[in-house]
């Protein structure tokens, strides 16, 4: 009995260490943990290979708990990643690189407007440089609606960002003002060009929500007037993990 | 599946394997350290290295955790280790609630997240500095076997090979390596502190994905309730010590002082640690870290916020 203790409790450290070495060559990563991790992930994953195979050489009396719990993850994390992505019809893919100034800028209607993500543009407003903030920009994220809103024609735009992990992600964005919000649907991935000005509420804080994401940092004072809204395939990788200061932007 | 219910069961699933796979590390490195201790560490050596005295010893606690910094996942597996080790349980339980936050990379992270607000992370170190000497001094009144839950010190007692473990694994013998033995050590540590882990981040999973984003909204214009709905969070998201300064400044509409509560009772009390602690302490034990922490952050959070705003 000990000698199959040992067997399956070793075999689950080795399962898991390959599956995390496995999933730092995933293109879904980025899902769970900001990519920077890939590292320690992998180191991690190395480690637990080598001490899970240490373990299966030695006799141990099964713990039918321990063994329980970590198969009932190994399933829910299984199917997890399996799963398709309910909130997202993102391929997975590498990051889109931003490489020199000129790419960094889209020209409409003659005038040109700099690609930036909605965390970046959160710190232009809350610095306050005027500048910047004369600046026209073109940002992506998703439309997130309510009645209160569709009234005085605005949506909210959010694009989640991760600091470390899933766990802890922030939900950023502006309030847009645009001719006809109702004709973006809830969720729906839009690009938005325009101009950050002040757009103090008339509502409370707007009742918007992410499934499964507590905290957000929807500005209060700031948004975005929009001189085009178009709708746009979502990114191959949804999630803010980069806040640049300059062009080119991580847009 | 029904959309819905595809929806809750992704999110959770993802919340539940992120948290794992960012404190999977750590937690590793917690148990490797703990079992290197445990091969090449006799007891008596490390007696002697740490002051006996209820004062020294807090103290002791307080400095090695800025010297031998560790996440409070990868604490708490060292922290049984030295305890079996007759480490005296004021000094290791201070060192426990300090290390994980009482470091330059979390004080870092805390400074850039507050974009230089110097105050929160004095604020930060002081709150953690106060709670971790005052939970060590209470907790240096009982014997440290009493910390242990009464399985474990029964095995140390009667069980335990040379170096008080009862693992199967021949830590000093001539039969094996002590390396060989040590690394095999750590699997079962990683192992034993991992189900602890795994159902704290089952707990979360299911509050982050059912529980309204709204909710907090609540509590933001009274103090009273921002910090007690902040600390609330805190337990309940069990976000790890480096990125926790990051979430709370995303709250920018809750007072400082609640902003403060977040990042302090985090890294010692949240639902992953509490699994954690029940697993290695006892009962009584388990309920002085989860209600002295709470009680003394929760208070001077709202003294600090009164006074300073």
């Amino acid at each position: 009995m000990s000698k199959i203790g040992g067997l399956i409790e070793g075999g689950i450290v080795v399962a898991l260490g390959l599956a995390m070495s496995a999933l730092v060559r995933a293109d879904n990563y980025w899902l769970y943990l900001h990519p920077k991790f890939k590292w320690l992930t992998l180191t991690a994953g190395i480690i637990l290979v080598l001490v899970g195979t240490i373990a299966l050489l030695y006799n141990r009396r099964p713990n039918l708990s321990r063994i329980v719990i970590f198969l009932t993850f190994s399933t829910l994390a299984s199917i997890g990643y399996f799963l398709p992505n309910p909130t997202s019809s993102a391929t997975s893919g590498p990051p889109e690189e931003v490489s020199s100034k000129k790419e960094s800028r889209i020209v409409l209607d003659g005038e040109e407007y700099i690609k930036i993500n909605l965390g970046e543009l959160y710190a232009i407003s809350e610095k306050g440089l005027d500048e910047k903030r004369a600046a026209r920009y073109v940002a992506r994220g998703i439309v997130k609606r309510n009645p209160e809103l569709d009234e005085i024609g605005q949506f909210v735009l959010l694009r989640v960002f991760i600091w470390c992990c899933f766990a802890d992600a922030v939900a950023v964005g502006f309030r847009v003002q645009c001719d006809q919000p109702a004709k973006f649907l809830d969720g729906q991935w839009v690009r938005v060009y325009g101009q950050l000005q002040d757009l103090p509420s008339q509502l409370a804080e707007p009742t918007v929500q992410v499934k499964g994401i507590l905290s957000k940092a929807l500005h209060k004072t700031d948004g975005i007037v929009a001189t085009r809204v178009e709708k746009v395939e979502p990114p191959p990788i949804p999630f803010m993990f980069e806040f640049r200061k300059s062009e080119p932007y991580a847009y | 599946m029904n959309t819905a219910l595809h929806q809750d069961f992704y999110v959770f699933a993802t919340v539940v394997t992120a948290i794992f796979l960012e404190a999977a590390p750590f937690l590793l490195l917690g148990a490797l350290v703990s079992s290197l201790l445990e091969v090449y560490c006799p007891p008596e050596r490390i007696g002697n290295f740490v002051p006996q005295g209820r004062i020294t010893g807090v103290l002791f606690g307080l400095v090695a955790g800025m010297l031998l910094p560790t996440c409070e996942c990868g604490v708490v597996p060292i922290v049984r280790r030295l305890l079996l080790k007759k480490v005296p349980s004021h000094a290791a339980i201070t060192y426990m609630l300090a290390a994980p936050v009482i470091n330059p990379i979390v004080l870092a992270s805390t400074y850039v997240a507050f974009r230089g607000d110097i105050r929160m992370v004095l604020g930060r170190v002081g709150l953690v500095a106060l709670t971790a000497v005052t939970v060590g001094l209470s907790l240096g009144r009982i014997n440290q076997f009493l910390v242990l839950p009464q399985g474990e010190a029964s095995d140390m007692n009667h069980q335990q090979d040379s170096v008080g473990c009862d693992c199967g694994v021949d830590h000093g013998g001539d039969s094996q390596p002590r390396l060989i033995g040590a690394l095999a050590h750590a699997a079962w540590e990683f192992l034993d502190m991992g189900k602890y882990l795994i159902l704290g981040c089952f707990a979360a999973g299911l509050i982050k994905t059912f529980l309204p984003g709204t909710f907090l909204a609540v509590f933001e214009n009274n103090l009273f309730l921002a910090v007690g709905g902040m600390m609330f969070l805190a337990v309940i998201v069990s976000v790890c010590s480096e990125a926790d300064s990051f979430v709370a400044a995303s709250f920018w509409s809750f007072p400082k002082a609640a902003q403060l509560s977040f990042v302090t009772i985090g890294p010692m009390v949240d639902l992953k640690l509490i699994m954690m602690y029940a697993g290695v302490f006892q009962r009584r034990v388990v309920l002085i870290l989860i209600v002295v922490p709470t009680l003394i952050i929760y208070l001077a959070s709202i003294l600090l916020g009164t006074i300073v705003g």
